[in-house]
Parts: structure tokens; sequence; C-alpha cells
């Protein structure tokens, strides 16, 4: 067990290095250069421009070799320093990254647990009853097989245009600055639903849908029938299906997890939701080094940091995965 | 199970709550709608810093807070006095006397002072628009400053003389000058001496707050209606069409908007510039840029003959809905008054180009651009294969169906052209570097007190491929005259335009027997404004706001700042 | 052995959820294959006499603001919308259940090793991938948009995978294999691949029609092919050109609308096919 777990751990840290040192790397890949970028945005006075590249270029660490940019990196990252952005300039990536990320977190996190919890529930209570499988089974299957961002700008158009119920953007009222007051809070309940809506329901779908499907399967395995046999009440055999379903699920979950920091990116543009998401599309486009990693790391370590909890968790929840892992 | 369920439900909640609780302001905070003007354009960009004297600043600080010498009214072309009285030159013709209007003073109630402006225009930051040529700045009194120039370029420093912004020398001498464009003024040493504060900010906006103690109220006679500015970041077009039409937290748009006319048909609230087509008023010109360096661009048949491959109409028509105007000759200038005297109709009638495509390939024929394997694309004179591609950044969706007309066009006279949506990131570096075959620009073609900056931006430089190049002869067309005569227009003063024009029609002749760049089309001034809070906003019949529609940066300083001024409550 | 050929055919026939997905995806099929026949002009071609048309008897289904002919817009997007969601599933699917079934089942190093390659792929984007792909490629078409959700979906399958390999492997029968000494490959094709073939199945599905959304995602933050056309595009064109907003319901509609129903198409199917080969799940 202590074996087990000590192995696990080396072996996350190894990912989070070889993934930190790639997500270092994919932004150099890019083509072009970004101090051209930062440079356009600063100055167009051509005549300032080749000392002002010379400047940046050094401020930025570019003019060092590749390698030693890299161990700069590294040793900033101990020290908890994402550095400066270029895009954004003179902001610094943390300054950006935190602003932003409540945003991100509030909308997308209980988009993604609610709609496991909810849609769990839903697809094993379809599992056991056909009427309601044959009824709204097909509704989720439409629903899952929307695209988010068709599904979003008919809602904005709908709710928000139409009928007028909800405001389609921003965060929260542009006739207001965020204060400590109920009134704030309602308003901003009331900007985050629909961009919540549209995440919730396409996600709700695919776990019923995976639920549903799991559970069949274990209703039909072998402890199942020998359960059965024994004249074990159905809701017992039930419970270890839906014990047993889970599994796979959480393996999802965990991913899913993870890329809430990316937010949903087509979700926040729609709705130009001042998240993480949109800072990013704005990044990546304009070649910004240090935002891309600075967001990228949020993802290793989220995606990282889930994982590890499942693949620990999974010896507490599968009584057959303990013994697989430990036993060989 | 049932417990770990409402645990996660309670940490939703307490999770949804952190972010409010977190704010800053502990009173309530909703501003009034009938105190508050809401518009968008301009900002592209979550603002980033509140220093004015970098290039990309947040829309609005340049203008609203932070206030130039003069401006310019863009319709009628006139300088006006703002912080200067005026601004005259001596005899000598190298000292500008600024003489600043009685009164002026920071938001924090201090005088500002002519050595404010001295110390604005010497202050060492790469950023000074004057740095290099300006001599030395003499404060003669509080009131008056004698700006001496060692190289009086007239028409470079009247532009600036209406954009730069004056900076409070208490705070700024503090800074070091290398350090300027690093700096990033809190709040509260954001001290400006425009109509307006910055109140507060956030990801996707800017709010900037009246100060009703501004000096312009008894210094200019004037003052601003709406107690609060908020400028909100650019949105989806979808987005911005909605809230638009809504008019509950938008009232005016300066974005282009696809569809407009066939909104605008169907919401009377709705207001442009003109009524119909073509809506808006013309902005900017943009070019199509061969590489000069590359075959077959360095030759001038060639280019002529693509001048004549080109259905600009389509352009208007189809990729613009008509959203804008049609150019009235081939020069490349824009419909202005205060470019209409640089007007050379002639010119343009004896050497120019008109959509014509006979003409195109009986020039291309000419030339030996000839298809010769018989597959209906023409080739090099030498038989070798020829095609290209023309650059436009993914995303401007009206430039891309525009060059989508225009390569389709190329392809009718049989050239074998592809149109190629970079991200804008490889756009701009191929730009700059000049590695791209052909590309679209308007980067300096804006509206401007004259046509100066239009021959700067195309003609003023030249950079061999490998350094950089950052004024706009990104094709790296050659010519020594050209960039001679540029200059010259430059130092002539203001007043003279029969002489400038004089310099003006040889760069003209030039400009279109070589055809180095071609004007394509003249792009609006996209404003759409929502009459129901608001009204009076600039327009064709019965508005008494007559002042250029923009508030994008540096457009305010010539109208959008006299816009907000001079509308009015429903 | 013939019985029970008839016997499924004969289910098959008789289940709904999979004659509804079989009609649907037939019915796409039909557009693919014969819709060319139909189509009068190219997918680029400003055919229409008008822009922003509604449907007419020269443009069946209308036209865009370039006065393009949603119709053959229509049939040629359908097709590369299909073939983007074939190649990267299969890609997907491949990798996937490889990873995953080989990982669960050899263990130890190996299966750490594999799965740290799972974890990194998990954290690169793939939105950087594609970026730095197109820099260096000429254009980016509809194959190299399929190769690259392909290569970059299948780490959570490969997980999903791995989770029910580790599991099956504990089972009874598998444990008994092993131990009469069978080798591992032939586990894990004999015992172990055949009760997870419906899995397989539901996972391939799954991904061609994951594969068809990402592909929407992509087109939509401007990743898409710079050449060609796909429903993610149209769509995507009409959203900018603010159709829904003006009224152009013939530009908006019918993308998303199909891309909805292949998927959900798909999803049917799957669920059909399922119950087919199921027996268990037929009688409940």
């Amino acid at each position: 067990m202590k074996k087990y777990i000590s192995r696990k751990i080396f072996m996350y840290l190894l990912t989070f290095f070889v993934a930190i040192s790639i997500n270092w790397l994919i932004p150099r890949m890019m083509p072009g250069d970004p101090i051209l970028n930062l440079i356009s945005k600063l100055s167009r006075q051509a005549t300032n421009n080749a000392r002002l590249y010379a400047e940046l270029n050094q401020k930025f660490g570019m003019d060092k070799p590749l390698f030693s940019q890299y161990l700069l990196y590294l040793k900033n990252l101990t020290q908890g320093d994402l550095g400066q952005s270029i895009i954004f300039y003179p902001k610094t990536v943390a300054a950006i990254v935190s602003k932003a990320l409540p945003y991100s977190l509030t909308l997308t996190i209980p988009a993604i647990l609610l709609s496991f919890l909810v849609g769990n529930y839903l697809g094993a209570l379809a599992a056991r009853k056909k009427m309601l499988d044959n009824t709204v089974l097909p509704f989720w299957y439409v629903l899952t097989a929307t695209p988010y961002l068709w599904l979003s700008m008919l809602l904005a158009w709908l709710l928000g245009s139409k009928l007028n119920l909800f405001p389609i953007s921003g965060a929260y009222s542009f006739s207001r600055l965020p204060s400590a007051t109920l009134s704030f809070v309602l308003d901003y309940l009331h900007h985050w639903v629909l961009p919540f809506a549209s995440i919730f329901f396409v996600q709700l779908g695919g776990w019923a849908i995976g639920m549903r499907n799991l559970i069949i399967y274990e209703l039909d395995a072998d402890y199942s029938k020998y359960l059965r046999a024994l004249g074990a009440p159905d809701k017992l055999v039930r419970r270890y299906a839906y014990r047993n379903a889970r599994l796979p699920q959480i393996t999802g979950l965990a991913v899913q997890l993870g890329v809430v920091v990316v937010g949903a990116i087509t979700t926040e543009v729609v709705f130009g939701y001042p998240g993480i998401g949109l800072i990013l599309a704005q990044a990546i486009l304009g070649q910004d080094y240090f935002v891309v990693q600075g967001a990228f790391l949020m993802v290793v370590l989220c995606v990282l940091g889930a994982n590890f909890f499942i693949d620990i968790a999974y010896i507490f929840i599968d009584p057959r995965v303990r013994h697989s892992m430990i036993g060989d | 199970m049932q417990r770990s369920k409402r645990f996660i439900l309670l940490a939703l909640a307490a999770l949804l709550l952190t972010l409010p609780l977190a704010a800053t302001a502990e009173k309530e905070t909703d501003f009034g709608r009938k105190d508050t003007v809401y518009v968008t354009g301009g900002m592209w960009s979550i603002p980033t810093s509140f220093n004015p004297i970098t290039w990309s600043v947040p829309a609005g600080l340049r203008g609203l807070t932070y206030e130039s010498l003069l401006t310019y009214d863009a319709l009628s072309d006139q300088l006006k006095p703002w912080l200067a009285k005026s601004a005259v030159w001596q005899a000598d013709g190298k000292t500008l006397r600024v003489t600043l209007n009685p009164g002026t003073t920071w938001s924090d109630g201090s005088p500002l002072t002519a050595e404010d402006v001295a110390f604005t225009f010497t202050y060492g930051a790469w950023s000074n628009p004057f740095a290099g040529y300006l001599e030395t700045a003499n404060v003669i009194d509080d009131r008056t400053c004698d700006l001496v120039f060692s190289d009086p370029a007239y028409h470079s420093i009247n532009l600036n003389l209406y954009i730069w912004p004056i900076i409070p020398q208490k705070i700024w001498s503090q800074i070091p000058a290398e350090e300027a464009t690093d700096f990033e003024p809190s709040l509260e040493q954001s001290i400006g001496s425009g109509p307006y504060v910055i109140e507060g900010y956030d990801q996707d906006r800017v709010v900037y707050q009246r100060d009703d103690d501004w000096w312009g109220i008894k210094g200019l006679e004037r003052s601003f209606p709406a107690k609060r500015v908020v400028y909100i970041k650019s949105m989806a077009n979808n987005v911005a069409m909605a809230m638009l039409s809504q008019g509950r937290e938008l009232d005016m748009a300066n974005n282009y908007v696809s569809g407009l006319p066939a909104f605008t048909a169907n919401n009377p609230a709705l207001h442009t510039y003109y009524k119909g087509a073509p809506y808006n008023l013309p902005d900017n010109i943009v070019f199509l840029m061969p590489n000069h360096t590359k075959k077959p661009f360095n030759d001038t048949a060639f280019r002529r003959a693509l001048a004549f491959a080109i259905n600009t109409d389509d352009i208007v028509e189809i990729a613009y809905e008509n959203m804008i105007v049609k150019p009235e000759n081939s020069l490349g200038l824009l419909p202005h008054p205060g470019w209409a005297a640089y007007n050379n109709d002639d010119i343009a009638k004896n050497l120019g180009y008109s959509f014509n495509q006979d003409e195109a390939s009986r020039l291309l024929d000419a030339a030996g651009y000839r298809d010769t394997d018989g597959d209906g694309l023409r080739e090099y004179p030498d038989g070798s294969a020829l095609s290209f591609k023309v650059s436009v950044p993914y995303g401007w969706t009206d430039w891309m169906d525009a060059l989508r007309i225009i390569t389709d066009n190329f392809r009718e006279v049989g050239l074998d052209a592809r149109p190629d949506f970079p991200d804008e990131g490889r756009y701009q570096n191929e730009m700059v570097k000049g590695e791209f075959d052909m590309l679209l620009n308007n980067w300096g073609a804006y509206r401007s007190s004259s046509p100066f900056s239009l021959y700067q931006f195309l003609f003023s430089t030249y950079t061999p491929v490998g350094e950089d190049e950052w004024t706009g002869n990104f094709g790296r067309y050659d010519n020594e005259t050209l960039r001679n005569l540029v200059q010259e227009f430059n130092r002539i003063p203001m007043d003279k335009t029969q002489e400038s024009n004089a310099i003006v029609r040889q760069i003209q002749t030039v400009h279109m027997q070589d055809m180095p760049y071609i004007p394509l089309w003249i792009n609006g001034m996209w404003f759409v404004a929502n009459t129901n809070t608001w009204t009076n906003w600039p327009g064709e019949v019965g508005s008494t706001n007559q002042n250029y529609p923009s508030l994008w940066t540096d457009k305010l300083q010539i109208g959008g700042l006299w816009m907000l001024s001079e509308i009015k409550l429903k | 052995m013939r019985l029970k050929d008839n016997d499924i055919l004969h289910y098959a026939l008789r289940n709904r959820k999979l004659r509804i997905g079989l009609a649907i995806i037939a019915f796409f099929m039909l557009v693919m294959l014969a819709g060319p026949l139909f189509a009068r002009w190219e997918a680029r071609e400003r055919a229409g006499l008008y822009p922003s048309a509604p449907p007419n008897s020269t443009n069946w289904m209308g036209t865009t603001k370039m006065k393009e002919d949603i119709f053959s817009q229509f049939i040629f997007g359908t097709q590369s919308t299909f073939l983007i969601g074939f190649l990267a599933g299969c890609i997907g699917t491949t990798i996937g259940l490889s990873i995953g079934f080989f990982a669960g089942y050899v263990g130890g190093w190996f299966d750490e090793l594999l799965m740290m390659l799972t974890n990194i792929l998990l954290v690169i984007p793939s939105i950087a991938l594609l970026i730095i792909l197109a820099a260096y490629l000429p254009y980016r078409g509809v194959q190299i948009q399929s190769v690259i959700i392909g290569c970059t979906a299948w780490p959570w399958v490969a997980r999903a995978v791995r989770s029910q390999t580790l599991s099956l492997k504990q089972r009874g029968f598998v444990s008994l294999a092993r131990i009469s000494g069978v080798s591992p490959l032939r586990i894990i094709f004999e015992d172990i691949a055949p009760n997870m073939l419906s899995y397989v199945v539901m996972v391939f599905i799954l991904q061609f029609g994951g594969a068809i959304l990402y592909a929407v995602a992509l087109d939509f933050i401007g990743l898409g092919p710079t050449r060609g056309i796909s429903l993610g595009l149209m769509m995507q064109e009409a959203f900018q050109n603010n159709a829904l907003q003006v009224g152009y319901w013939w530009w908006f509609i019918p993308s998303g609308l199909s891309i909805t129903l292949i998927v959900s198409g798909l999803f049917f199917l799957n669920t059909g096919l399922d119950e087919v080969f199921n027996p268990k799940l037929r009688d409940q």
C-alpha cells in the first residue's frame, strides 16, 4: 500500500515535470515574434522601435539562449513567479489569471459538478424505469448532440434578446461596480444563469447516458446474477451496480474538472463572460508565451491533481482495484 | 453518499458567494440609467495599464481623462481650442507658441501650467512624439510655452497637437524616463485634467465618472450631461446587436456590425449617421500591398493590371452590404474636407484605374503573362508557374469577405491567387518583416488634418528585408524621390495648401503610374446608437450634434469628446 | 448459428432506437452521396442572384451574405463533417483502446508509463498544437483537422478503458484463464476484449460524435479549415454575420440542426446496437 502510493507520487511528479516542460516549449514553437506584436501596441513611431525591440527582448529574457530561458522559467516557477504578460503588458500573468480565474471557476465548477450529480441520478433512474428510458433518453441524446455554442446562441437569442429574461453579456451589469450587497449578488447570479445553463444542459445528457449504460452492464454482470440467484432484494443488487458504475464516471469527472480552468472558451466568448477562457483565446492568438504558460500551468495542476486524487480514491472505492494494484 | 452530496452543494453555494464578497466597494453602486451613457468600440483588450503615453491605452483614457492641447473637428476640418487657447507658429517658422486656456487644473485641484506642457514634450520617454526634432521648450509664463523645433515638420507636429496628452509633471518627474512605459499608475496616481476620472474597471469595462470640478466648465463653457461613461470591451457581434436593440446597457457602438442595414430597418430606435446607404462616414482607406521584393510584384505592369482587375463595387455592395461609401476616384484619398484640396481628379482620370477586366487582361498579355500550358491560369513570361496568396488576419470577417471577392477577381483574369487567413500574430510578423506575398492593410490611412499622414504611412520610409518596417511601407517599395517628396510636403506650413498640393500632385502622379500600393475601399466610421435614453446623436439630418461620431482611442480628440458633450437626455 | 443471426436481425429490425438512428444516418449518407448530383455550384461560388435571400426556386435553401448557395454548402459541408468524425473517431478509438487495454492489463511500471503519456496529453491543449501546425502547413484541410482531433481526443478513452480492464481483470473468468497459463495477449483478446465489445462500439460512436462537436468548437474560435467548407464553418459564418439576430434563419438553422441530428443519430444507433447485441437489455 505504502509502496504503491509512493510510486504513484513519484510518477505524478515526473508527469508534472514533463508536462510543464512541454508547456514551456509549445508557445515557443509557435511562429512569429511576440515582441513585435507588443511593440505595435506600444508605439508605431518607427524611429524608436529598433531600440525598443532590443530593450524588450532583453527584459523578457528572449535574447538568452533557449536553454537558459528554460532554466530561468523553472527557477521563476519555484518562486511562484509566472512572469509578465506580453499582450496585456505591463500586467503580470499572476495578476491577469487571478482576476479572471474566479469568474471561470464559479461558472464551470458548479456546472460540471451539478450536471454530474443530476446526470448520474437521472441515468440511474432511467436504467431502472423503462418508461423514463423511452421518453427522456431521446431528449438527452439530442441535448448532448447539440453543439455548445449553437445552443448558447439560441439560448441567448431566445431568453436574452427575444424574451428579455436574462442579460447576455458580462458577469454583472455594466451599471455596477462590485459591492458586498445583496442586490449585487442577485445581479451576478442573474448574469450567471445563461452561461451556466448552456454548459450544464449539454453536460447533463452525457453523464446521464453514461450512467444508464454502465448500470445496465453492471446489472448484467456475474455478481449481480449471483446476488439475484441468492435472492437478494433488487434494491441491494442495484446499489452494488451503482457503486461499480460510478468508477468510469468518476474518471470522466477528473478529466472534466481539470479542464475547468480553461473554462468553456466558446461559452465565454458567446456570452462575453470575462473568465480565463476569453483571456486564453486572446493570449494564444497574440502569442503571449507567458500568459499561455500560466494558464496551462493551472490546467496541468488541476488535471494531475484530480487524477491523482481519483487514483488514490479508487483504492478505497473499489476493492477489486485495490486488490489488483496492491496484490501484484 | 447523502452527506457528501450535501457537502458538495454547500461548497458550491460558498464558492458562488466568495466572488461578490471579495468585492471592494461596500456601498451600493447601481448607476442611474439617466446618469450613464454606455458605449463600446475601440476597446479590444482587457484594460491593462492606465498609462496615457503608450500606444494602446484603454479607450477613452486619452480624451476623457488626459487632454490634448487642441482638438480637431474632423467634420469641418478645423482645429479647436481645448487645453490651449491657441498654438501659433511664430515668424521664425520654428517656434510654436502655445497659450493655455485660463484656469486649467488637474483633477486633484492643482493648476495645470505651461510647466506641465514643457515637461510633457521634453520628457525623455521614447514615446514622446517630438523626440528628435524639438530643440527646447521655453516656459514664458504660467500660461505660455514656446516649443522650439530644430526641424519644423509642420504636418506631423499638427497631428500630435490634437492627439498627444499633457501629463502632470509632479507624478511623472518621479518616474525615470526609461521606465515610463512600464509605469502602471494606480487610480490615485491617475491624475488627469479631463472632464472624467477613472472610477473603476474590470476585465470587460472601464467606468469613467464625471469630474464636477473640471476646469472646462468655466474655461471652455462646456459640460457633459452624462455623470458616467461606461466603456465596454468589444464583444461578439451577436451580443453587440442584441444589446443595441435593447438599449438597456448600451447606447452607442463604434463596431462594425454585420447585417446592420437589415437590422436597423426593423428597429426605429437605432440611429446611424446616414439613414440609408452608406450609413457610415468614411474613416480610413484599405490598401492592397504587394511585396516589391518578390516576383511578379516588382513588375509595374503586373501591379497596374491587378488594379484594373478588382471590382471595388462588389466589395462595397456584397462584403459591406452598402455600409460604406464608394471611392470617387482611384487616388486613394478620403472624401473629407481636410483632404479635399488634394483631390486631384485629373491625375486620377489620366493615370488612375477603374474596374475593367479586359484592360487587366490586355495589360497582362502585353507584359507577357500568358496562359502557355492551357490550364486557364497565366504563367510567368518564361513559362514557369505563377501563384501567390493574399493575407488578411483570421477573424476580420468583413476583410475576409472582401478578400474573397478580390482573389476571385484575380482568378477571373487568369491569376492563381489564393486568400490566406493567418492568425493576427503571424500576419503582423510577416508584414513587419516583409515575408508576405500580398496583404491588406490600413494602419496609417486614417482621417486626419492632412493627407500627409497617408503619404507618410505609405511612402516615407524604406527598410530592406531583414530589418523591421513599422511605418507602413511593408512591401519595401524603394523610391527615393517619393520619400523626399513626402519629407518636403511635411515642411510646408499647414495653410499653404497650394504649395503643398504642387508636391502632392507629384506624389500622386508617381503613385498612379507606378501603383506600388493599390487603394481598395474606404472603411466606415462604424457608428450606431440607440435613441431610447440619449438622443441628439450626430447624424445627417435634424441633429445639432455635428461632431465626428467616434470614441476609438485618439478619435475622441477629433470629435468623440464633443459628441459626448452634446448628446441629450430623451 | 443461423438461428442466432436471424435472431439478431429480427431484433435489429424491431428496435426502435436503432431504426431511428439508422434512418437519420442513412438520410445524411444520402445527402452526402446523392447531393452532389443536385448541387449546382461550388460551396464558395457566388452563385445566387441576391445576397441573404430566403429559400427560392434557384437557391433551394437560400443564400448567404456573400451570395453563396446554402444548399451546396450544406451538401459539401456534410461530407467534410462526416469525414472529420469518421477519421478522428477511428484514430482516437484505436489509440485509446490499445493504450487503455495494455496499461490496465499489464500493470506495473508499464501501466505507469502509459498513464504518464496519457496524462501529459490530457494537459497539453490541442488548440496550441493546432496553431503550431497551422504555421508550418501551407493551409489547414479537413483531414489535418481530423488527425489532430483524433490524436488529442484519446486520453479519456484510455483512462476509462484502463479502469474497466482493471476491474474485469479481477473477475472470475480472467483469473481462471490466468491460472491455467494462457498468454496475456490471448487473455486480452479472447476474454477481456469480447466482454468489452459493446463498450468499444460505444467508445467509437462517442468519439465519432465528439470529434464532430470538437471540430465545431475549433471552427468557432478560428482554427477551422482554411480551405473548403464544413457544417461548423457554416455555423461560424452565420454567427459572425448575425444571421439569427437579423432573421436569416435559413442561414443559421441548417448547420446547427444537421450537426445535432447527425450526432444524436449516432447516439441512437449506439444504444440500439447495444440492445440488439445484449439480450439482457431488450427484455426489461
